[in-house]
Order: C-alpha cells, then sequence, then structure tokens
C-alpha cells in the first residue's frame, strides 16, 4: 500500500517536472503584458488575453506558416515511407548478390550520420541550380533524404520479424510474391508503419535548420522559421512568441496522443530485437 | 509473348526496382554534398573579391591554430558526454520502473514522451521564458528554497550547464522510449529461472537485464550521440555561442563561418572533420553492435 | 502476376508527382514577372517601417511586392546568401551599415549614380547629415554611392536626469569622470537601481557597446590604412579597464544583455543610465510602458581622454546587383527617404530621420516624443563608424569574444586585448589588409 503510493508520488512528480514547462508556455501566451512577469507568478491568468494570437493570425501571417509545415511534413512522411518501405522489404527479404545485403543497410544507415550542417552548404547550391530554393519540393526533398534511413532501418526490422513462412504459404496459394507483400506483410507491419511514420512527421515538422537556410522568402518557410521570428532585435514578443511556439506544438501533441500505444509496441516490435 | 518478357524482367529484378527511389534519392543528396565538400575544403574563398584559391590543407593547418575550433570542440564534447549520460540514467531507471506493475502506468508512459515531441525552436524558447533570471519562473521558485542569483544562460559560467538541463529534458523520453521497448523484449524465463535460484535484485539487473538489454542501450546511445554531436537548433535561438563563447559548438561555429563569414572553405572543412568524428564514434557502437542486431 | 510492382511504381510516380505539383505551389514565380518588388528587412520596428513604407508604394505604382523579414541574427546571411550565390531574388535590401563595405567591395550592390542622375540630381541630397551620407559611400566618404541612409541610429548617453540632480549633477554629464562618480553613488545608495546597464552580449553587442568608450579613451581599432592592429595598446587597456568598472555596477547577467535588456531596467527604472540606440525613445516616453516618463535625459557619449564620439550605426537600403527591377526599387527608396516620408515614419513608428530638415523640423521637435532631436542629431555628426573593412563581422566576431571573455571574468583585461590583437591580425593577413 505504502509502496504503491509512493509509485503514484513519484509518477506525479515526474509528470509536474515534464509538462510544467508546456504548462508555462500555455499560461504565458494568454497573459496580458502587465501579467508577464508578475510577482509572484501568476499561472491562470485572471483576464486571459487572445491579443498574441490575433496578432499572429492576423498581422503576422501564420497561417501561411502553418499551411507550409503542414505540406511539407505530410509530403514528406509519405514519400519516405513509400520509398523506404519497398526498400526495407527488398533488403529483408531477397539475396541481393555480393553480400549488398549488409553492405546497402550499412551505407543506408551511415547516411544519417551526416550532420546536417555538413550537407547543408552544397545542398544551398545543388538546390539553386535546380531552381529549388524556397519551394515547398526542396524542402521535401532534403527531408526526405534524412528520414530514409531511419524509415529503411525501421521497416526492415519490422519484415524480419515477420516469418517468411506466411508469403511462402500465400505464394502457393497462387499469389504473387508482390500481393503477398501487400496482403499479408503489410497489415501485419501496421504498427511499425504507423510508428515510423509518427517519427518521420515528427522530425519534418520540428526541422529548422535547412528551413532556415533553403527558405529565403516566406512562400516555403516553415512553422519553427515563423517560430524563431518573433525574437526581434530590440524585444523579445513573449507573448507572441509563446503564443507561436503553442501553435506549433498543439498539432504534434495531439497527433502523437492519439497514436502513442503503437510508439512503445513499435520500437519493441522493429528497431530493437534482443 | 512480349508481355510475358516484360513480366519477366520485372520479376527477376523486382529487388532491384524496390530500391531504386531509395537508393537514387541518398545518393542525389549525398555523393554531391561529399564532392562539393570535398572540393571547397581544399580552397579558400577571398572575403574581398569573392576569388577562388587553392590551398591544399590549408584550411585544416589554420584550424590546429585556431583556438575558437578547439573550443568548440570541446563544448561539443562536454555537451554530448554529459547530456547523453544523465539521460541514460534518468531514461534506465525510469523504464525499468515503468516495467514494474502499477495501474495507470500506459498513461504516465505516454504522458513523459511529451518533451521529444516538441520542436526544439519552441523548447528553446520555453526555456527562454523560465529562465529570465530577474522576473522567471525558475528563480521565483528557487528563492522559496533561499536559493538566489542563478542567472542560467545568461552567465559564461552557468549557460552550458543551462543548454545540458534543456537537452536533459527534451530528451530523456526518447532514451526512456527505446530502452523501454528493450526491456519489453527480455523473455520471462530466466527472471524466473533466477528467482528459484533465489538471485539479489542487483545480480538479477546485473546477469539478466542489463546484458539482454546491450542492444538497445548502445542503439539509444548511438542515436543519442549522433544527434548532440549537430546540436544546433537550441544554442542557435538561447545563446547563439555566447556568452564567453561558453556554448559554442560545433554546428554554430560551422555555421557562422559558411554563413556569417562567408567562409565555406573553411566551414566545410571543418564539416569534415566533424563527420570524420560522427562516423568514428558511431563504428564504436555498431561493431559491438555487430550488423545482425541492428538490422 | 507482377501487377503489383507496377501499380507500386506508378503509385510512387504519381505521388512524386502530387507532392511536385503541391510543394510546387511555393514556387516563385517573380523572376520573369516584370514590377514586382521583393524586399529583405529587419522585424523589428524598422522593418515594420519598411514593410509599411513599401505597401504604400506598391498601391501608389500599382505593383507587386514581397517583403522578407528576418531576425537580426540572421538577415546578415540571407542578403548574403542571395547575393554572392547570385540568386537575385532581392530586389531592396535594408542593411547594417557595417556589412556595407563587405557588400559594395564584393560588388553585390547597384551603383546608384546614374538612377540619381535621371532625377537630374547628383547624388545624395545634401540635406543628409554629412555622416550619414559618408557610410553610404564606397569607399568610404569619397566613393560611388550604393546605398541611401534610411534611420538615423547613432548611439546616445542615457540617464536618469531626476537621479543624477538628486546626487549632485544639475547637467547633462560631459566626462566619465563626473558622470561614473554620480552612477557609483546612486548604485551605493539607491535601492534597487544600478548604476549603469552593460550590453555585454558576446559578438556585435558588446562590441558595439565598447566601441564608444574605446573611442573615448583615443583608442582606434586599426590605423588609417588599416595595415595595423592597434588593440592591444594602453589606450585600449585604459577603456577596457573603465568599461569593466561598468560592469561592476551593472545588473547581474549583463554579459548577455542584449539592447532589449538595457531598454527593459531602463523602463523599469532599475537602472540609472545605459549607451544605447535612439529606437527606444519612444518607449521610455510612452506612460503605458515606462516608469520613467519624463525623467530620462539624453546626452553625447561622454568623453575619457578625448571627446566623446557615438558608434553610428544607421540601417541603410540599397539595391542588389542582381535585382532585375533597379529602377523601381531604387524609386522605392529615394521616395521612402525623402523628408516628407521620414517625417511621417517618425510620427508614425518613431523611426530616427537621416535629414537635417527633419530632425529641426518645426512640429516635430515641439513634440515630447522627439526632444531628443537636437541631441541625436549632435551625436551623429559627430558619431564614429566601425571599421570599414570587408572582413568586419568575423573580426568583430573575434574582438567580441575576447571582449566578452573580459567581461565574465574570464580572462585579464590585459590577456584578453593581446589575445584579440594577435586573431585579429590573423584575420587582417587573411583579407590582405596585413602583409
Amino acid at each position: 500500500m505504502l509502496k504503491s503510493f509512493f509509485k503514484y508520488f513519484f509518477m506525479v512528480i515526474i509528470t509536474m517536472f515534464v509538462f510544467f514547462p508546456i504548462v508555462w508556455l500555455v499560461s504565458t501566451s494568454f497573459k496580458n503584458p502587465v501579467d508577464m512577469f508578475a510577482v509572484p507568478p501568476i499561472f491562470v491568468p485572471a483576464n486571459p488575453s487572445f491579443d498574441h494570437y490575433a496578432t499572429l493570425f492576423f498581422e503576422a501571417g501564420i497561417v501561411k506558416y502553418i499551411l507550409n509545415s503542414v505540406i511539407v511534413a505530410v509530403s514528406t512522411t509519405l514519400l519516405s515511407l513509400v520509398a523506404g518501405t519497398l526498400a526495407a522489404y527488398s533488403l529483408a527479404r531477397f539475396r541481393l548478390p555480393y553480400r549488398m545485403n549488409e553492405r546497402l543497410s550499412f551505407w543506408v544507415l551511415s547516411t544519417r550520420m551526416f550532420p546536417p550542417i555538413v550537407t547543408i552548404i552544397p545542398l544551398f547550391a545543388m538546390m539553386r541550380f535546380f531552381h529549388l530554393l524556397n519551394t515547398r519540393m526542396g524542402l521535401v526533398i532534403a527531408y526526405t533524404a534524412f528520414n530514409l534511413p531511419f524509415v529503411v532501418w525501421m521497416m526492415r526490422g519490422f519484415f524480419m520479424e515477420i516469418p517468411e513462412e506466411l508469403e511462402e504459404a500465400a505464394m502457393v496459394d497462387g499469389d504473387s510474391r508482390m500481393s503477398a507483400f501487400r496482403r499479408i506483410i503489410l497489415p501485419i507491419a501496421k504498427p511499425g508503419l504507423v510508428a515510423t511514420s509518427i517519427f518521420t512527421l515528427i522530425l519534418s515538422w520540428n526541422e529548422f535548420l535547412f528551413a532556415l537556410i533553403l527558405s529565403q522568402t516566406r512562400s516555403a518557410a516553415t512553422l519553427p522559421i515563423g517560430v524563431a521570428s518573433t525574437v526581434t532585435q530590440y524585444e523579445i514578443k513573449w507573448g507572441e512568441m509563446s503564443a507561436a511556439g503553442v501553435i506549433a506544438v498543439v498539432r504534434v501533441l495531439i497527433f502523437a496522443f492519439v497514436v502513442q500505444k503503437h510508439l512503445v509496441r513499435g520500437m519493441s516490435f522493429g528497431a530493437i530485437k534482443g | 509473348m512480349k508481355e510475358q518478357l516484360k513480366i519477366g524482367w520485372f520479376e527477376k529484378n523486382t529487388k532491384w526496382l524496390l530500391l531504386l527511389p531509395t537508393i537514387f534519392i541518398l545518393l542525389a543528396l549525398t555523393i554531391y554534398p561529399l564532392i562539393y565538400s570535398v572540393i571547397a575544403m581544399l580552397h579558400t574563398v577571398n572575403i574581398r573579391t569573392g576569388e577562388r584559391t587553392f590551398v591544399g590543407p590549408g584550411n585544416f593547418i589554420r584550424m590546429a591554430k585556431d583556438p575558437f575550433f578547439w573550443n568548440a570542440l570541446k563544448n561539443t564534447a562536454i555537451y554530448t558526454c554529459s547530456a547523453v549520460s544523465v539521460e541514460f540514467v534518468i531514461g534506465l531507471s525510469l523504464a525499468m520502473f515503468l516495467t514494474t506493475k502499477i495501474t495507470g502506468r500506459n498513461v504516465f508512459r505516454s504522458l513523459i514522451l511529451a518533451p521529444m515531441m516538441l520542436p526544439p525552436i519552441v523548447v528553446a524558447l520555453i526555456f527562454k521564458i523560465i529562465y529570465i533570471p530577474d522576473f522567471g519562473i525558475i528563480n521565483w521558485f528557487l528563492a522559496l528554497f533561499g536559493i538566489k542569483g542563478i542567472i542560467w544562460e545568461a552567465s559564461a559560467d552557468t549557460a552550458l550547464i543551462s543548454l545540458i538541463l534543456v537537452d536533459v529534458w527534451e530528451w530523456t523520453p526518447f532514451m526512456f522510449l527505446i530502452l523501454l521497448a528493450g526491456l519489453q523484449a527480455i523473455p520471462l524465463d530466466p527472471y524466473e529461472a533466477a528467482e528459484v535460484d533465489g538471485a539479489t535484485g542487483f545480480q538479477i539487473f546485473r546477469d539478466i537485464t542489463f546484458p539482454m538489454l546491450r542492444p538497445a542501450v548502445l542503439i539509444a546511445l548511438l542515436l543519442r550521440i549522433m544527434d548532440t554531436l549537430r546540436i544546433f537548433d537550441q544554442i542557435f535561438i538561447m545563446t547563439g555561442g555566447g556568452p564567453a563563447n561558453a556554448t559554442e559548438t560545433m554546428s554554430i561555429y560551422i555555421y557562422r563561418h559558411g554563413f556569417r563569414f562567408t567562409n565555406i572553405g573553411y566551414a566545410t572543412a571543418m564539416s569534415f572533420i566533424m563527420l570524420i568524428i560522427t562516423i568514428v564514434i558511431s563504428n564504436l557502437f555498431i561493431k559491438r553492435l555487430k550488423i545482425e542486431e541492428v538490422f | 502476376m507482377n501487377k503489383l510492382v507496377k501499380y507500386l511504381l506508378v503509385a510512387l510516380m504519381l505521388l512524386g508527382l502530387t507532392v511536385s505539383v503541391f510543394a510546387g505551389g511555393g514556387q516563385e514565380e517573380k523572376v520573369e514577372e516584370k514590377g514586382k518588388l521583393v524586399l529583405a528587412t529587419l522585424n523589428s520596428v524598422e522593418g515594420q517601417t519598411t514593410k509599411k513604407a513599401l505597401l504604400a508604394f506598391a498601391e501608389l505604382k500599382g505593383i507587386e511586392v514581397e517583403i522578407v523579414e528576418a531576425p537580426y541574427s540572421n538577415l546578415f546571411e540571407k542578403q548574403v546568401l542571395d547575393m554572392s550565390q547570385g540568386t537575385g531574388l532581392y530586389d531592396i535590401v535594408l542593411l547594417d551599415d557595417p556589412w556595407f563595405t563587405q557588400y559594395a567591395e564584393n560588388g553585390w550592390l547597384t551603383d546608384l549614380g546614374p538612377f540619381f542622375e535621371k532625377k537630374g540630381e547628383s547624388g545624395l541630397s545634401d540635406d543628409f547629415i554629412p555622416t550619414s551620407a559618408a557610410i553610404s559611400h564606397y569607399p568610404y566618404k569619397t566613393g560611388k554611392v550604393y546605398a541611401i541612409p534610411f534611420f538615423g541610429n547613432a548611439q546616445m548617453f542615457f540617464y536618469r536626469a531626476d537621479l543624477f540632480a538628486k546626487y549632485g549633477l544639475n547637467r547633462a554629464p560631459k566626462t566619465w569622470d563626473e558622470t561614473y562618480a554620480v552612477m557609483k553613488k546612486i548604485y551605493d545608495s539607491e535601492e534597487g537601481v544600478y548604476g549603469y546597464v552593460l550590453r555585454g552580449q558576446q559578438g556585435n553587442p558588446v562590441v558595439a557597446q565598447f566601441m564608444p568608450v574605446f573611442w573615448s579613451f583615443g583608442g582606434r581599432m586599426f590605423s588609417d590604412d588599416k595595415s595595423k592592429v592597434q588593440i592591444d595598446t594602453p589606450e585600449a587597456l585604459n577603456a577596457l579597464n573603465f568599461f569593466l568598472k561598468l560592469k561592476d555596477i551593472s545588473p547581474p547577467g549583463a554579459e548577455s544583455f542584449n539592447a532589449q535588456q538595457l531598454a527593459t531596467h531602463m523602463l523599469q527604472g532599475t537602472a540609472a543610465t545605459t549607451i544605447n540606440w535612439p529606437a527606444f525613445v519612444p518607449a521610455f516616453e510612452d506612460p503605458k510602458q515606462s516608469k520613467i516618463v519624463g525623467k530620462i535625459g539624453y546626452a553625447p557619449i561622454p568623453s575619457g581622454t578625448v571627446t566623446g564620439s557615438s558608434e553610428i550605426g544607421h540601417w541603410i537600403a540599397a539595391v542588389p546587383a542582381g535585382s532585375k527591377n533597379k529602377e523601381l526599387a531604387f524609386d522605392f527608396i529615394h521616395w521612402a527617404t525623402s523628408a516628407e516620408k521620414q517625417k511621417e515614419h517618425a510620427k508614425a513608428m518613431g523611426t530616427p530621420p537621416t535629414r537635417l530638415s527633419v530632425f529641426t523640423d518645426p512640429e516635430l521637435v515641439k513634440m515630447d516624443e522627439f526632444k531628443h532631436y537636437p541631441i541625436l542629431k549632435d551625436c551623429i555628426a559627430n558619431s564614429t563608424p566601425r571599421p570599414r573593412i570587408a572582413n568586419w563581422n568575423e573580426v568583430e566576431n573575434t574582438f567580441g569574444i575576447y571582449l566578452s571573455m573580459a567581461v565574465a571574468g574570464k580572462i585579464s583585461p590585459k590577456e584578453a586585448l593581446s589575445k584579440a590583437q594577435a586573431e585579429v591580425e590573423k584575420l587582417m593577413k587573411k583579407a590582405g589588409y596585413m602583409k
């Protein structure tokens, strides 16, 4: 009894520690300037102000940033999931010559080691050459490149977990390899697909450095750029800044909570097998 | 007849066709940057005329003599080591705690994953608000316990630690997630056997849990090390590398040279060193993992 | 039997296509289009002003415009990337004057001479303060004109006139000696008020803060022909020692303060003096934000061993060489920097002008929020620019790191200066200024 009391106490403490900064962000975004730095601090503003949100939506044009972010994140996820899953399936199931299974897998993983700052300068030159600067397309391509290794790696793990006999049985029944893949394997690998797409979505939604360099105008600027631009030279607009932060966070959090159970399950399924 | 031939070709090459898009995208986005970098790092661009001259190893010699480069390297090392080890210890404890049976643990699990989902930029802004020395919430709170006058990321003495704390807050959940997944994959039989033998909790941890958890531990450490080595967003927003260069990491320093001082050659040379460091460290881990365990 | 492979391939292509259609929506159509102006500007009050001006201009001319606002921390990078890589996206850039030498020397800017001629003018009007005009020419003062001064920023010494009177100084402070004596008294005896608030953030801020002190102790960073670095000198050491004395009476955390923290401390009445930009004057005189309305005095930089001089920090507008709408872009900056427009901007946004006639405008000088105009005008007229070198950004960064270390107490002033001297010399050699 006492033991489980301590456990719950501990869980509450940890949760507070985790959530306090987020709650503080939300609370700050609704505060009037006078309440912002009041001592003692005000946690729930008595008369919440929506001014900061109004400014963002009507003056700062945050809608454009949101739209760009959604399009870029969704396109990236679709593209890298389709390409990555196919490649992962091939690496998991077929015997490639010259020990290519291991070598290719390793090479794919090693591209994940490139720190973004290493590739960003040449990438800029490349994007300019193909007229992809300031386009969402440019960002989608760049993000796909750094998400692919992750997708391949995760999905390969999943496919290898699934017994090959399942496909063989289906193929004996007259299915082709690929229809067996679609009918039998994909449904089984669904938790993996979900977990992988969550990560891909989050990564591309949150990315900052590429977006900072590759979008010189607002036409493809994503939400993190919008958030960063609330820091101005003479003043930090604390209210607008936190409101922008809340906007950037809300979508990710809702999404993550809806699908969170797939996350732990997905991770234990694929990436790590003991 | 013709149709059949075509099908045959598809069938024979399915494995390559499936790989094609991925290989194409990755090649396009890694090979060109690599070639570009190798050429650029052997050159220097004159800041006054934009003229490019070949300097051979000149940029690397400059690096050796550049105190700021060594400082950035040192800061990156400190940041990576401390952030990752703290995250590992907390993450592992939490994961072990949450495999014990307790009602409501699933809700709790999903709750504490929140920080890693947030954009790093937003995390940086949150802590900028929290850390404000005079009117910030954390100093108000500490003052209740009589601790006063910490100025967090604003002081050269505490700036790096303040940033590491941010990293710990944001990324411990990730460490936790992978370790938890690893713990759940461990079969129950050895534990039952150990209990029969009357092993202590510590012995069980040392002899069963930890060895079986090894792949998860290595993967978690590897991923976090790769990410902290490249840390950029939070520092860019919170301190920009200051005060007194106390928080300047490799990524920030490379960014400064590449985009602010327009020293593309020097920046790519440093990037190259950074890439090598990352690859060497990753290989250390991957070798231990044995490739079959990763894939 | 392998239908699915084909389906998948087709699906992938379709997906690629939809992605490109969707994603391509962001593509710039600007390049071909005539009569569209793209402005790269700051996201603070100066940026807002240029934005509003450009929108008004667009309406007037019936053209399309796009405004790119960036924080100070990466506006420079955006502009340099665009101009050095020849992207040619921006038609107008609003730049901080110390960046100007690099832009002009690399040939990134359009020579505005021919455009002035078309309007029947020989160049920048005499109405611009001479020091403002000088920084818009390359080489400095004597060369061709590549920019038009937009906002007349120069540092001023802000002090709490009420507290200075209380501690025995009933006029604007003239020398550092007498000023420091009063500041110290305020710091010692006035509860909750610091004597000074220092802008010590590494990089541009700390250097901008140190320069006026440096100059008032007779220092100069480079010899006139830039062939010698003069950082490790007795003058500089005096200046840095005094700078650290200022830090001692500043609020904690000064080593990371930028302009906004200075303003906050002044507005809250928790600091008695500072050196800062005039952009804050409207806030100081606004009862809604300020606890010190009417209590603040404005003065030139006090003198040390020689007469004090403000650092000039104008925002100037230029037309990149890659612009496809140069004439229209020039028309805009010419129009927006007219006396009439500058007065409008001052009244609406509180931004400082660059023309003498606006500084002396009878309507403006009568208004409370512009009571600093005579002082600001003198500050600009007697100001000193940052060294006109192309690699200023890198030099400033290096110098700023060592200043920041000295301010944080990590190394001694002497060591900071000698190390800065050595590192800056390396940079000057690399850029070919020094042999």
